[in-house]
């Protein structure tokens, strides 16, 4: 259960529904600040996922 | 694709014989098989290692519209369709609601269809029914737009030398000779092949465009001077539709039946972890590469309506092709690779149809008795007669118009339940699990047939599947217990999973 919680607080951070509509200064590397946002956390899913499949999915559970 | 994207004789050849080639790669992978099963011809007798199996779920999931069509998309929408990255993670996360429980299973009761474990787990064959209509209905117009893809670039970059409708038809016989000679294993090695070239035409695609267009600031800035919208961030109904592309993708796609076989087909579970943990970072290269081509082509195409964007990918290369040789070269390659992604992905789609006509209808509903030998028989008629219904249907424009092609994910998903609750629940009642898929499966249709693809920002699929999984929930609530059923999920489910080892 605890591996679900994962998941849903990473997407909570995936969507920018925390940001305020229609602002997008500053720039970081070129995307607008919530769009970097968007893309870290997605690599956080990235980086979460592999790590319960490899390491936390045994047999046929996931623990 | 555009006409501006006409290329000579010379590059036309090369490209007509990569396509060709994966023949040869199909021929070899034939002398490779271990038995005339219909496991080995549908999945390759389940001998897939990391490296195939991971190319394969690759080229597989990333079609030819992720690389022509998305650019479109990241063109009209700007930052948000960033939401593409994450929706091509939230498909890995899909599989792990279910492919644990369904490996094990598959593994012991040796599966070739999603529909196999849908019977064996419920034994009804209505609702077996309906989710192979809803799954076959759903691939066959995925299936489609590749093919419909493939005559339109073969008509564009000939110079209407190769018309739609020959494009299609030798598209259609490149991959009956395929699967035909190749089966599961020809189409996983193609898919390689096919992957690798997807993965170099991207790097190549990545480095056109930014050698084009300058750093990506400045691109953004001028972005927010034109149009202050595309990279703001998003308002509360896009936030919805953010939301609901995540689930209805992330469970959709997982569900396809091209995607379950290969969950079956893997060595091993310790091959499939590899290949899926592989996958999470394939986004990068792929979807976010797109999505820059997209909004580095908003200010140097500035103003296009919705038909004319969908083009901004043919004019980029087009701008490319005519300013050298280099360039000309480069763009011969990008095209082999939208070609690959798209052979890619309809090679395992028609395949796993074929299989679903032999396994899931002629085997369950006309002959029961057919043989292993017999199933791959069929299996390979079935291939045939697909492609030619396909071709058929992509070549009638009366019928290509059609708004029912664009429905897939709307019944796809319905599915879900039938799978998501089976690996698990010891109670089912195939009433609600049949009435579910039928009220969400129509429900969802009819809303999108009558213009209501979206309501409060929420796909039409998604209400349908709300709708579907509260009739089983509450079919389950009021159906009383069965003793003997709860049993036999003990004893044919649960004891597998005690089985199970690495």
């Amino acid at each position: 259960m605890k591996v679900w919680l994962g998941f849903i607080l990473i997407y909570l951070l995936a969507v920018p529904w925390y940001f305020p509509t229609g602002s997008w200064k500053p720039l970081i590397m070129g995307f607008p600040y919530w769009g970097f946002a968007v893309l870290i956390a997605t690599l956080a899913l990235s980086i979460y996922y592999a790590y319960v499949v490899l390491y936390r999915w045994k047999g046929t559970k996931i623990e | 694709m555009a006409k501006q994207l006409t290329i000579g004789t010379g590059a036309l050849i090369f490209m007509i014989g990569y396509i060709a080639f994966s023949i040869v790669i199909g021929y070899i992978a034939g002398k490779k098989k271990l038995s005339n099963t219909a496991e080995d011809f549908f999945l390759g007798s389940r001998t897939l290692g990391t490296l195939v199996l991971f190319f394969t779920l690759y080229g597989t999931q990333y079609s030819g519209n992720t690389i022509i069509g998305y650019p479109g998309k990241a063109y009209r929408v700007g930052f948000i369709w960033l939401m593409s990255v994450t929706f091509m993670v939230s498909v890995l996360v899909g599989y792990l609601l279910f492919a644990p429980r369904l490996r094990a299973y598959a593994d012991k009761y040796k599966y070739i269809t999603p529909s196999d474990f849908i019977y064996h787990r419920t034994e009804s064959k209505a609702v077996t029914f309906l989710a192979s209509i809803f799954m076959l209905y759903a691939m066959s117009n995925y299936v489609l737009a590749q093919f419909m893809a493939m005559g339109h670039i073969f008509e564009g970059i000939s110079g209407g030398r190769i018309p739609y409708a020959a494009g299609v038809i030798f598209f259609a016989i490149i991959m009956f000779i395929l699967i035909h000679l190749g089966g599961f294993r020809g189409v996983a090695w193609t898919d390689t092949v096919q992957g690798i070239t997807m993965l170099f035409g991207l790097l190549l695609i990545i480095g056109i465009a930014f050698s084009k267009a300058g750093s990506l600031s400045e691109i953004t800035m001028k972005i927010a001077q034109m149009k202050p919208k595309l990279v703001g961030a998003p308002p509360g109904k896009v936030i919805a539709t953010w939301y609901s592309v995540l689930i209805l993708v992330g469970i959709g796609a997982a569900i396809y039946p091209q995607a379950i076989q290969r969950i079956y087909a893997a060595r091993d579970l310790k091959t499939l972890k590899k290949s899926l943990a592989l996958m999470a970072f394939m986004p990068y290269i792929t979807t976010l590469v797109v999505f820059f081509v997209g909004i580095i082509c908003i200010p140097m195409f500035a103003g296009l309506g919705k038909i004319k964007s969908d083009e901004v990918f043919p004019m980029l290369l087009s701008k490319v092709m005519g300013e050298s040789a280099w360039g000309y070269a480069l763009v011969v390659i990008v095209l082999s690779a939208v070609g690959a992604a798209i052979m890619s992905t309809a090679d395992s789609v028609v395949l796993t149809l074929a299989s679903i006509y032999a396994v899931d209808v002629h085997k369950k509903f006309i002959n029961p008795n057919l043989t292993q030998e017999e199933l791959a028989r069929v299996g390979k008629i079935a291939n045939a007669i697909i492609l030619a219904i396909l071709t058929y249907i992509a070549i009638t424009p009366k019928l290509t118009l059609w708004r029912l092609t664009e429905i897939k994910f709307e019944f796809l998903i319905q599915v879900a339940p039938a799978i998501l609750l089976g690996v698990r629940a010891k109670k089912l009642n195939n009433t609600g699990l049949f009435l579910g898929m039928l009220v969400g499966g129509v429900m969802a249709a009819g809303m999108m047939l009558s213009g209501y693809s979206k309501f409060h920002g929420i796909h039409a699929g998604l209400w349908g599947l709300l709708v579907n999984f509260i009739i089983v929930l509450i079919f389950n609530a009021i159906s009383k217990p069965k003793e003997d059923e709860i049993r036999k999920f003990e004893e044919r489910f649960e004891k597998v999973l005690a089985e199970v080892r690495e």
